[in-house]
Order: C-alpha cells, then sequence, then structure tokens
C-alpha cells in the first residue's frame, strides 16, 4: 500500500498516545461510576425542568415536554430514555437508555438534554 | 503561493471559488448521511479536506475564508442556516483550520494523517465549547472522550485522502502553474 506509507513516525506517535489518554479516561470512568446513585436531570433551555430519581422509580413513567418540539421521555427504575422526538435526526431517541452517571441523550434542535448526574 | 503577483488573483479567485464549492457540497452531503453513533457532531469531516488542501496550496487567510464560506454554503444548502447545528460546526470548522494551520506550518513533523487527526480533535474541542454557550450546559464535555476516540479512524481516512489530493496537485502541478501563470 503505497497510500499508507504517507503515514509519519510522529502521526503514528500521536494515534499512540491519543489511544493510551482515552483508554485511560474509560479506565477511570469505569472506577468512578462504580457508586450506583441515579439521578436524572432534565434540561430544557439552560434550566433544569425536572429530576428524577431513577431508583426510586417503580412504574413507568412518560414525562412529555410539549413546548416548541414534543419530546416524550420515559423513565423506569434504574434507566430512562427519550422515547420520541418530533425533531430529525432523533440522535437523542437513538442513544437509547440511560442507566450510568454522565450518559446523556441531547437534542439540539429543541434544545433539551437528559443527562443522569454526575456525583461529586 | 506566497508570491501572487496581480495579474493572477482572478485565477486564485476562481479556485477558490471552487474549492469552496466543493467543501460546500461536501459539508450537504455529509449532512445526508444518517449518524452512526448517538452522539451529536460525529462525523467523517469530508469537508475538513478542503480546508486542509487549501492550507497547503495557498496561505492560512485563504484557507480561513473557504472554511468560513463552505460553512455557510454548506449550511444554506443543508438547511441548517442559523440553527444551532450550524454554530456548532461554524466554531468546530474554524478551530480545526487555526489548529492545521499552526501544526502544518509551525510543528511540520506530522504528515496529513496526524494534521487531519489533530484537526478532528481541534474541530470537536470547538464544537463543545459552541455547544456549552448554545445549550448552556458544560456536561456536554463528557462526550470529549468518546470524540477523540472517533478522531482517529476519521482523521486517517481524511488524512490518506487528502494526501492524494495533495500528491495529485503537485505531481500536476496544475494549480501552481494557473498560479504563476
Amino acid at each position: 500500500m503505497k497510500t499508507l506509507r504517507s503515514i509519519k513516525k510522529a502521526d503514528l506517535i500521536l494515534v499512540l498516545v491519543l489511544g493510551i489518554i482515552i483508554a485511560l479516561i474509560w479506565l477511570w470512568n469505569g472506577h468512578h461510576n462504580s457508586k450506583q446513585d441515579l439521578v436524572a436531570e432534565i434540561i430544557r433551555n439552560g434550566q433544569i425542568i425536572q429530576k428524577v430519581d431513577l431508583n426510586k422509580v417503580k412504574n413507568p413513567k412518560y414525562i412529555t415536554l410539549k413546548n416548541g418540539i414534543k419530546i416524550t421521555i420515559l423513565a423506569e427504575k434504574g434507566r430512562i430514555r427519550v422515547l420520541h422526538a418530533d425533531c430529525p435526526n432523533k440522535i437523542c431517541v437513538k442513544t437509547g437508555w440511560l442507566s450510568q452517571p454522565g450518559d446523556m441523550a441531547i437534542c439540539v434542535p429543541s434544545d433539551t438534554i437528559v443527562v443522569i448526574d454526575v456525583p461529586d | 503561493m506566497a508570491s501572487t503577483p496581480k495579474t493572477a488573483s482572478t485565477k486564485k479567485l476562481a479556485i477558490i471559488a471552487m474549492l469552496v464549492a466543493q467543501a460546500a457540497v461536501l459539508h450537504y452531503l455529509e449532512s445526508l448521511f444518517p449518524n452512526p453513533v448517538p452522539i451529536p457532531g460525529v462525523k467523517l469531516g469530508l469537508a475538513n479536506i478542503i480546508t486542509l488542501v487549501a492550507l497547503v496550496v495557498f496561505d492560512f487567510r485563504t484557507a480561513m475564508e473557504i472554511t468560513v464560506m463552505r460553512t455557510i454554503l454548506g449550511s444554506l444548502l443543508a438547511g441548517t442556516l442559523f440553527g444551532m447545528g450550524f454554530f456548532m460546526s461554524f466554531a468546530g470548522a474554524v478551530t480545526a483550520a487555526v489548529v492545521m494551520a499552526l501544526v502544518l506550518r509551525v510543528l511540520k513533523k506530522f504528515g496529513m494523517v496526524g494534521i487531519s487527526i489533530l484537526g478532528a480533535i481541534a474541530h470537536n474541542i470547538g464544537q463543545l465549547i459552541m455547544a456549552t454557550f448554545v445549550l448552556h450546559f458544560a456536561g456536554i464535555f463528557l462526550y470529549l472522550p468518546a470524540m477523540l476516540a472517533f478522531s482517529i479512524p476519521t482523521g486517517l481516512l481524511t488524512g490518506l485522502l487528502i494526501n492524494e489530493v495533495v500528491k495529485y496537485i503537485k505531481v500536476t502541478n496544475r494549480v501552481q502553474a494557473i498560479l504563476d501563470d
């Protein structure tokens, strides 16, 4: 492969260093997230509009946001997800279930964020 | 290149216009791909190819002009102009252009692949800074590790593509011939 020969030594070192950084972040996160305290925050236009303690949810709970782009959120015990969104890309829906601190689903068009709080 | 006599300016303008058009189309095409991962803003960065080619062929200022124009035109084509996504890709594209220019001109150690990867990382960081402003939510930086991971394959791909383009330009000397003419 002639094309691959254009990769310089510095490029390889860069990839290696990046790989190590990413691996370290992942390891650190796995260690940090061992204690489970799950509070989901629903943020719209920069304001927390609702907090849900996911460990205390017994029956599945639907939350519908109507002002602007309509979004339906489903909270269950230990997990939460965006079920439906009236936006074009549906990235927040595709994100699926959020169950770890730091997990988040973001809908950029409607300025809505669902995030599980990271304990201090 | 550096010495651009006045007679060459119309030809330079034509090449700039062509690069802007190409980059705008790449920007638009990329918005048609469904995002394979649930992270907003992860993409191949095809339009970034043109930014780096412009940096190699022209100076920083010209490359920046091309980058700004293609973000506006590309977003206009994709129908996202002045939406939140537009501001994010604008910030990302500009940050990437600045960082790639620095790496290309000052550090000089990296090949096109390394420059692309660093450009992709800069793009992500610029995007996240802008996202923090538009969403009023700094927690979005939690996406950075995943974005860094994606910057390696995407940067590798675009870097290899840029290599081919740059090689072609150098071998045929077309752009240079037009500018020197």
